[in-house]
């Protein structure tokens, strides 16, 4: 299946690539890592110390003036290779400063930004409402299941890593108000980025962000889409999977002035689920906040905190939340070895509320260069 | 006969002091001096540079270009630095710095690419861009980190210790500067024709380098000679 979609994408932009004055550049990050020893989700490697390694390459393809190829590859320890990105940008057409971008390429929802590499990122590691898998699959199931699947890491993410889907973007800027829309595949929580679409649906994003000031923008986003897959389990009751959606807003907020960078997300979604006996609407209310700041030269400090609130439901006459609600802080020192080079030492402390806390702790050291 | 004695010793030590150090700086400031010419020519200055990396994402927020950024090509004069080095240099004091030079950011860049001057110069970095730059350097001459400042603000440097100081944007990687902190005022950047002069140098024996882009690009020995203009041409 994922060869279905990755080849035509790959045939897609490779003439672009091949037509284009082509420069590459790449980040390489090596680590060792060591997580506390549980069967919990996001413990690396079982709890057993290891190493482990990645590499991005970033190919730009300049067709003509207007016309663009883009294109990034990643490969990881398992030596699985990815293709994050391969998109066409159309730029600045008709003079109006309008662009167009058609491909897969990272959804226009919140405001990662280059943080997904680890040259730029502050910590280890996407915060935890990239990352943390809750307890609803992307497909019909129980409500015994979804309780069954509470800790496990079985079910979609609220914002799947980094939100890389295949679709098409407008965007541009109007003075300091920026704005996008996008149509995609598949869904912020459950992208189908090495798959075609799933059902009859695509997802519908917009983003508008203001930078009123520079050094600050606060930006809004929201996404609905369907996210069940037409030849997946049958709807109970009969239905149509495209009426069950998710709907996911977002509000995020950049600010960095000498030293200092901050960035906030909040988010809220809500599924439509279809159970046995009536649908339901699952809510999640995730947020993540980060800070950096660099004391002298080569040398930061950076902070990550992170939580994620479902909401509650009936289960067998018993008001439950339907996952576990998580806190998560992250805390790191890094020293700029050289200018494309940096060196993290980064602790994660994860506790999953309202059950016996897992141990999933992580230390993990770092190096990542670009070049 | 005892104060005579005293009186004689106080000015033998003053002789003995005094006259060497006399005929030291007298030495200096009867030197004479002589004035160093001449022309660079660069054959592929002006060339045009390859565009920067494409900022894939900075889509979520107002972003100045979402193509591709071409960058304007550096003028001779902006590039270009001719200057003296000597042993005798390190051991002699020069009258401080007079000038504050900039480097600017301006249209995602550096001007000038290449900055000399002489150590103890304090060096500002306005900020002309409408975006935010992070000056940094982490050169054994030099370490600093200015942060993000906004448009219309400046920060600046003191530059203490000769050597070679990069210098870069945190934000943008592709923009680079350097400043050669030397320790004597014997410098210049050319004019964009790549004519230049150095003035009143002290008659002597010099190695003089033309610094090109980011390096060395020639070395040469050169004998100035006081009272004469000695014309020394580059073609690189």
């Amino acid at each position: 299946m994922a060869r279905r979609i990755v080849l035509p994408i790959v045939s897609l932009v490779t003439p672009f690539l091949l037509a284009a004055q082509v420069q590459w550049s790449g980040e390489l990050s090596a680590y060792v890592a060591k997580s506390d020893r549980s069967a919990a989700p996001r413990v690396v490697n079982k709890g057993t110390p290891t190493f482990g390694w990645r590499a991005d390459l970033f190919l730009d393809g300049i067709v003509t003036e207007n016309v663009l190829a883009l294109a990034n590859l990643r490969v990881t320890e398992d030596e699985t290779i990815f293709i994050d990105y391969a998109a066409i940008r159309f730029t600045d057409l008709f003079s109006a400063g309008i662009h167009v971008q058609v491909g897969k390429f990272d959804m226009p929802f919140g405001n990662l930004g280059d943080r997904r590499f680890p040259r730029k990122n502050f910590l280890f590691g996407l915060p935890l409402i990239h990352e943390y898998r809750t307890s609803l699959p992307g497909s019909v199931i129980t409500k015994g299941e979804l309780l069954n699947n509470r800790g496990k890491g079985v079910g979609m993410r609220l914002i799947d890593l980094g939100i890389y889907d295949v679709g098409a973007m407008v965007f541009g800027d109007i003075g300091p108000l920026h704005y996008a829309v996008a149509v995609a595949n598949g869904s912020i929580s459950a992208t189908y980025s090495r798959l075609l679409n799933a059902n009859n649906d695509f997802n519908k994003i917009i983003r508008v962000a203001v930078t009123p000031f520079l050094g600050f923008t606060v930006g809004v986003a929201a996404s609905v889409a369907s996210y069940l897959p037409t030849d997946g389990k049958p709807i109970p009751r009969g239905g149509d999977v495209n009426a069950y959606q998710q709907r996911i807003g977002e509000v995020d907020l950049e600010f960095s002035r000498g030293r200092f960078q901050f960035f906030g997300q909040a988010v809220y979604s809500s599924w439509d689920v279809p159970f046995e006996l009536l649908d339901e609407k699952l809510n999640v209310f995730g947020y993540t906040a980060e800070a950096k700041y660099t004391w002298v030269p080569r040398f930061s400090t950076a902070v990550r905190v992170g939580g994620l609130r479902f909401s509650q439901h009936d289960f067998d006459g018993i008001q439950r939340r339907w996952d576990y609600d998580m806190f998560e802080v992250e805390a790191g020192l890094s020293y700029a070895l050289d200018r494309n080079a940096i060196v993290k030492f980064v602790r994660r402390e994860t506790r999953t509320l309202g059950t016996t806390d897992p141990h999933d702790d992580l230390t993990v050291l770092q190096f990542a260069v670009a070049f | 006969m005892n104060v005579l004695r005293r009186y004689c010793n106080h000015l033998l030590l003053a002789g003995g002091v005094l006259l060497p150090l006399h005929f030291l700086v007298g030495q200096d400031v009867a030197r004479k001096t002589g004035e160093v010419r001449g022309k660079i020519v660069i054959s592929s200055v002006g060339e045009a540079r390859s565009p920067i990396k494409i900022d894939r994402y900075s889509t979520h927020r107002p972003s100045q270009s979402a193509g591709a950024v071409s960058v304007t090509p550096y003028r001779l004069s902006q590039q270009a630095v001719v200057y003296l080095e000597a042993e005798s240099f390190k051991q002699q004091r020069f009258p401080p710095p007079t000038t504050r030079p900039k480097i600017d950011q301006r249209d995602l860049m550096f001007f000038p690419r290449v900055l000399p001057v002489q150590v103890g110069t304090i060096v500002d970095f306005p900020n002309n861009d409408n975006l935010f730059h992070n000056v940094f350097s982490y050169s054994q001459a030099k370490d600093f980190d200015l942060g993000r400042y906004p448009t219309g603000e400046s920060r600046s440097v003191v530059f203490d210790r000769p050597g070679v100081v990069r210098v870069y944007c945190d934000i943008h990687a592709h923009m680079n500067a350097t400043i050669l902190v030397l320790n004597n005022p014997y410098f210049a950047s050319p004019d964009d024709d790549g004519s230049f002069v150095l003035r009143n140098v002290p008659e002597g024996t010099y190695t003089m380098k033309l610094w090109y882009g980011r390096d060395v690009a020639e070395s040469r020995t050169i004998t100035v000679r006081g009272g004469e203009t000695l014309n020394v041409n580059f073609n690189h």
